[in-house]
């Protein structure tokens, strides 16, 4: 099938269901108004399967056991094996592609599930939205930064790497940019705008996975959260002009800790801070956190300001019982 | 009912289904419930009528009267190594899951 028919079924598809392309595409709750069923399970080596085994009761199951950017993901192409009515299938490796060699060596309805997920989750007009958002130029060409793109992928609900295919894809940038681009791992990109493991704020161990990194460039953008995650917020400030980043409104059902690292040796005088939020989502609910930069003796100046929308997400598990009741 | 066969727990597990979510769509309460998959109660057949409506599996199966529905089973796999046990019993009990769902619609 060719990419543009693939595209064009995509958007119908957007179109018929609805779907706000400003913001993360909820690919679950497409699939369940679809009326295939979502299952999530905690499997050994399969990412997800497709199943219609009566050929009028599609079901798609998922690893529950995987980060849920690589959820989403996987929900996106066996939904793709669905809608473009592809056999019944398994998949031990999605999204494993990351040069166009790779790309053009899998089979046919392989590649066209992988294109749909793709287009699905990440719809040129919703990178071009959040491009624009965190000040990635739409129409660059290989000016896009690896911290840039960790944002981008935090909005678009996707992989860091599935996120580097897709704007190589758009022609924001070339294979060899690319390539440098995956070179460098999400946790090391998370250290450099300021994320570390918070040890001791939630009851299990916290691996990189758990860590949400967001900075200033995702001012007033939106984030889907897992249960077991924690956000860390890290807005800069010149701690010698006696500013400082606050929480103006802090919403019932998170917790909030807050830390400051310098941005330079201790012996260099005038350099900058930053403050460093880290939040717990306690329950599956949505929090809008405002964040405020002022100095402490002058609170009605406020010199900056950064509003984020905090989705906490419900454990998945099983079937939604909204399905099973219908 | 006996120990071995009935359904109703492992079922209502493997669906990932609460208690609470079970009692209140079918009207039977959580107490109730607990009750009867612990086999200290027996369902009424309208209580059964109205589990089976939600976890899609015959009354028959879920109190282990019969076997599962026959499910024929079609899938291609990609993966690049032999399935795991228990990936394949996982898929072996969705695709039982689908096809009774498919013959209680």
């Amino acid at each position: 099938m060719e990419n543009r028919h693939i595209e064009a079924i995509v958007g119908q598809l957007h179109h018929q269901l609805g779907v706000d392309v400003t913001n993360a595409v909820d690919v679950f709750d497409c699939i369940r108004r679809l009326e295939v069923y979502l299952h999530f399970r905690p499997l050994k080596n399969l990412m997800g399967a497709y199943l219609n085994p009566d050929g009028r009761t599609p079901g798609i199951l998922i690893n529950s056991k995987h980060p849920l950017q690589l959820q989403r993901y996987t929900a996106a192409h066996e939904l793709g094996h669905f809608w473009l009515n592809h056999e019944p299938t398994t998949d031990a490796v999605i999204g494993v592609s990351s040069d166009d060699a790779g790309f053009t060596q899998m089979g046919q309805e392989e590649r066209d599930a992988e294109l749909f997920a793709a287009l699905f989750l990440m719809p040129s007009e919703l990178v071009a939205h959040c491009a624009t958002k965190i000040g990635i130029d739409p129409h660059g060409h290989n000016q896009v930064s690896n911290e840039e793109v960790l944002m981008l992928s935090l909005l678009l609900g996707t992989s860091y790497k599935a996120t580097t295919n897709r704007i190589r894809s758009l022609g924001l940038i070339d294979a060899d940019y690319r390539a440098m681009l995956q070179k460098r791992q999400p946790q090391d990109i998370k250290k450099a705008v300021g994320g570390f493991k918070p040890e001791g704020l939630v009851d299990h161990k916290i691996t990189w996975n758990h860590v949400v990194v967001m900075d200033a460039r995702s001012h007033s953008s939106s984030v889907l959260l897992e249960p077991d995650q924690v956000v860390q917020i890290c807005l800069d400030t010149r701690a010698t002009s006696g500013h400082i980043w606050e929480c103006a409104s802090a919403p019932e059902g998170v917790q909030i800790h807050w830390s400051t690292q310098r941005l330079a040796a201790p012996d260099v005088i005038g350099a900058g801070v930053r403050n460093v939020f880290t939040i717990v989502g306690m329950r599956p609910e949505v929090f809008i956190l405002r964040f405020i930069e002022r100095r402490p003796w002058q609170p009605e100046r406020i010199r900056n300001e950064y509003l984020v929308r905090i989705q906490v997400q419900h454990a998945r598990r099983g079937i939604d019982i909204g399905q099973l009741v219908c | 009912m006996t120990q071995s066969t009935c359904r109703l727990q492992a079922v209502r597990e493997y669906l990932g289904l609460p208690l609470d979510d079970v009692a209140r769509h079918t009207g039977i309460g959580v107490y109730r419930l607990t009750r009867i998959e612990a086999l200290e109660e027996e369902p009424t057949a309208v209580e059964l009528k109205a589990i089976s409506a939600i976890y899609k599996f015959s009354p028959a199966y879920l109190m282990g009267a019969e076997d599962a529905p026959a499910a024929p089973v079609r899938i291609r796999s990609r993966a690049t190594t032999k399935l795991h046990p228990k990936d394949e019993e996982e898929l072996m009990l969705f695709t039982q899951f689908l096809t009774a769902a498919g013959a209680s619609d």
